[in-house]
């Protein structure tokens, strides 16, 4: 019973991360860009992500706001957990070398002292042409094809400490992408299918 | 220079501290600015925290230009923590950042300093004291903002050592951050890193 009330406790921190600012929801109109990669994460003891970790990075830049699939092998089997979209900031700026780096980012809110918590998400990547849909025409896009970032958290509530550090490098998932906005799936859907997707492979799902 | 530190700057006010117990740690950065910030992608740091009054003082020193120049970044507050790590034994946390946004600008910081907690000697004037803080320091600074329709970022990771020299001298002096932080300044422009 502890440990199963030490592993929602687990999951309900994960989803926070995830869900930083979070108001998940189906979104009524999306391009979706999806990535793939892996990631690595430092933090406290029983945290639900291992040490390293793979991931499906899904961004809908028209309407601000990212999904994760995290998924790994440990304890002798294949996990996934699939985070909520969550909304953030956008912008572009020019890069050394020329050309733009497109930025996503989150900030936390500052909390009542003596607790504490700093929480951002930042991912940037180069700008280049990239294919997202062949529907009636070619639509390109001039979004990155790699994205490297991750989440930062630093928090102390009621005196107790806790840090995640998770970085992320992902790389843009041509026919996936295509076919999901030729299908017109929103990022919510899309994190469905990737997750069945998962699920087919022999990864459970992790629910709290 | 003034890209490279605008997380630090966009926090708080600089605040001189009254008394301190100082701990030095230098090491390289990597850095991650637009185009046009005149600044180089490898950057050293001085990084000095009091732990006692939650500050950190930052100075950036590095060649441009074939120039020596250094960037003293003032003396911010920021939240400590601490919390158990794999393997044993805890990590010291230091934290800041601000958030502000009116759409559809947005400005968002956040500075993160982690280290494994060990023992370090921190002065060894009429005993030697020693306190249970980081040998070495990882460190992400993010900011990224939109005004007007411009972006911007700025993206600084360091990898800082425990300065055991330059501290044990700072405490035995009795100086505060501020003082610590003068005197490295100064040392950087005697050894040729012109003050902006």
């Amino acid at each position: 019973m502890a440990a199963r009330g030490a592993a929602k406790a687990r999951m309900k921190k994960f989803l926070f991360l995830l869900g930083l600012l979070a108001l998940s929801g189906a979104t009524s109109h999306a391009e979706v860009l999806i990535y793939k990669g892996k990631g690595t994460t430092v933090t406290i003891p029983g945290f639900i992500i291992p040490p390293k970790f793979d991931a499906y990075f899904i961004a809908d830049i028209l309407n601000k706001q990212i999904g994760l699939v995290v998924f790994f092998k440990g304890n002798g089997g294949k996990s996934q957990i699939q985070g909520a979209p969550f909304p953030l900031d956008t912008t572009t700026a020019p890069v050394e070398g020329g050309g733009n780096a497109r930025i996503l980012v989150t900030g936390s809110t500052p909390q009542p002292a003596p607790n504490f918590t700093y929480s951002s998400t930042f991912f940037r990547g180069i700008q280049k042409p990239i294919l997202v849909s062949t529907g009636t025409v070619d639509i390109t896009r001039n979004e990155p094809r790699v994205f490297k970032g991750g989440v930062t958290n630093a928090s102390e509530n009621s005196g107790k400490g806790d840090f995640v550090d998770l970085r992320l490098s992902v790389f843009y998932q041509q026919l996936r992408t295509v076919k999901a906005n030729n299908d017109t799936r929103t990022l919510e859907q899309t994190l469905d299918d990737l997750s069945a997707e998962l699920t087919d492979k022999g990864y459970a799902v992790i629910t709290p | 220079m003034k890209k490279l530190l605008l997380a630090l700057a966009l926090l708080l006010p600089a605040v001189a501290t009254s008394q301190a117990e100082v701990l030095i740690y230098k090491g390289p950065s990597s850095v991650r600015v637009p185009a046009g910030s005149a600044t180089p992608t490898k950057v050293d740091f001085f990084v000095l925290f009091d732990l006692a009054t939650k500050k950190l003082a930052t100075i950036a020193f590095f060649k441009f230009d074939g120039e020596k120049k250094q960037s003293p970044g003032g003396i911010l507050d920021i939240d400590i923590t601490t919390a158990p790590i794999l393997g044993g034994g805890t990590a010291r946390i230091l934290a800041g950042g601000s958030v502000s946004s009116t759409p559809p600008d947005f400005n968002r910081s956040i500075i993160y300093f982690r280290g494994t907690q060990k023992s370090v000697v921190v002065k060894d004037a009429g005993g030697e004291i020693t306190r249970n803080e980081p040998l070495f320091i990882s460190s992400t600074i993010l900011g990224a903002s939109e005004s007007s329709g411009m972006g911007s970022f700025g993206e600084l990771r360091m990898r800082l050592n425990f300065n055991k020299a330059a501290t044990v001298r700072a405490n035995n002096d009795g100086l505060t951050l501020q003082q610590a932080f003068d005197k490295i300044s100064a040392d950087l422009v005697d050894k040729g890193y012109a003050l902006p």
